[in-house]
């Protein structure tokens, strides 16, 4: 009986000693204690080794023999591509200095661009079409100015805006808000204009996709983004062998056929195959449906100032 | 004292051979202790007292120090179990007789594949790796044990005793 206590008093030490080192090990406690445990088992560890190398070769050596050689393949091929990599690099150096000198050698001037797009702010008067009281007082001040109603009032939906053929404003100018698009303009009168919005199903623009990803923004696919009423957009026309993913963003591809500033449409929503080989990709614009107080007519500019210096050169 | 300090050096053998897998052509991803586990129980067989498993117990939790195991389950196992195989034994020096039953055969085994499986507990969550782990972990481990066990019955055979 009394060794039966002994027994099970030793097993009781022996647990409660294991839950205390299992708690100091969860307190980081026995640390240093591992360590020293670690450094002190490695002289034994060699001792072994020198006593029975056969043991561990014999066993391993068919593993290690394979994993070397593997390795020293690498090594040999990644010694090859380094030093390609530093041939390359030195010639590609060397055409870069040679380059700056013949820049250095040239005389660079600054001049402006040809094409400059320039903001006008305008006013939204109304969010669907001209009503009664609008286009009654635009007639009343047009009737007594000499014009006719047809160059004053416009019929159809859409967006009213307060500037018209009076700021040079036509038809087929980006509205925008910030760098969002709202839509394009439509008509124009004396004084107001229509904007379609982005979602109206005959709004149609050529969009680019930016990608986002680790290595940061990246051009992608080119479509054509097409109003889809209250589903948003839809941009098509991009081919299967694109890349297209949920969460790129469109930008414009030009502003009216010409490269301009990237002009920013929305996210893509939802992008599946179509039967025909092509990509349908569902946008939700910036600017749907809430449209701010004011918006920006984009309009392509000639430089003047290009143009003048141009003739004066050629006189 | 003769037989202490041989186990003494026998198990810290053990736990050196297996804190350094590559020594014994342990894959590192056995876990299971199939070097010291059977190691240890041979120890408390051998004492059959309280001193057999303060030493086993010892060699255990230093190896569970060495190693990444997440909790000192074998130390607790081993010793739990033998001492109620030790405590189901009334007879202390049964062990030495001529005459092993079949339970003196099996215990050392069934112990040491249930501080085995219950080793591989932390990696429940890849099931499909368990049987696997476990399966390496006992060709190793109960041959081993196999040894140790001989070892004990050639010790009772002789009846060499220690005083």
């Amino acid at each position: 009986m009394k060794r039966q206590n002994h027994i099970w008093s030793c097993t009781l030490a022996v647990v409660l000693t294991s839950v205390l080192c299992f708690f100091a090990r969860q307190n980081h406690w026995l640390t240093n204690a591992r360590f020293v445990l670690h450094q002190a088992i490695v002289p034994a560890r060699a001792v072994l080794l020198s006593i029975a190398p056969g043991v561990a070769t014999d066993s391993t050596a068919a593993a290690d023999t394979s994993e070397l050689t593997s390795l020293q393949d690498q090594l040999l091929e990644n010694e090859i591509q380094r030093r390609q990599l530093l041939i390359r690099n030195a010639r590609l150096r060397h055409e870069l200095s040679a380059t700056q000198q013949q820049l250095e050698s040239a005389t660079t001037v600054a001049a402006p661009d040809l094409i400059q797009f320039v903001g006008l702010e305008a006013q939204v008067l109304s969010h669907d079409g001209m009503n009664k009281t609008l286009r009654d007082l635009i007639i009343d001040r047009g009737t007594e100015s000499g014009l006719r109603p047809a160059q004053l009032v416009l019929q159809g939906s859409g967006i009213v805006l307060d500037k018209g053929s009076n700021f040079r404003l036509e038809a087929g100018l980006k509205v925008a808000s910030g760098h969002a698009v709202a839509g394009r303009i439509t008509k124009v009168s004396r004084w107001v204009s229509l904007v379609q919005p982005v979602t109206d199903p005959e709004f149609s623009a050529a969009v680019q996709l930016v990608q986002s990803s680790d290595a940061g923004e990246s051009l992608g696919a080119r479509g054509l983004l097409q109003g889809a009423g209250d589903e948003g957009c839809v941009v098509s026309g991009i081919p299967y062998t694109e890349s297209v993913a949920v969460g790129d963003e469109v930008f414009s591809a030009d502003v009216d056929g010409i490269n301009g500033p990237r002009l920013y449409f929305g996210t893509v929503t939802k992008a599946e195959f179509t039967d025909g080989g092509q990509w349908n990709v569902a946008v939700t614009p910036a600017i749907g449906q809430h449209f701010p107080d004011r918006l920006t007519v984009l309009k392509p500019k000639l430089n003047i100032h290009t143009t003048a210096r141009a003739t004066g050169d050629s006189r | 004292m003769k037989s202490l300090a041989g186990w003494l050096l026998f198990l810290w053998m053990a736990v050196l051979i297996e804190s350094s897998p590559a020594l014994a052509g342990i894959p590192s991803s056995i876990t299971g202790g199939p070097v010291v586990v059977p190691a240890a129980i041979g120890c408390i067989f051998w004492f059959r007292s309280g001193r057999g498993i303060l030493l086993a117990g010892t060699a255990l939790i230093l190896h569970w120090l060495l190693t990444n195991q997440v909790f000192p389950i074998a130390a607790i196992l081993v010793c739990v179990l033998s001492a109620w195989c030790l405590h189901s034994e009334p007879d202390a020096d049964n062990l030495f007789r001529r005459h092993w039953t079949w339970r003196q055969w099996v215990q050392p085994f069934v112990i040491a594949a249930v501080a085995a499986a219950a080793m591989l507990i932390p990696l429940w969550s890849t099931k499909a790796a368990i049987a696997a782990l476990l399966a390496r972990t006992l060709m190793i481990s109960l041959p081993w044990m196999l040894v140790v066990v001989c070892v004990l019955r050639i010790r009772s055979e002789f009846d060499t005793r220690r005083s």
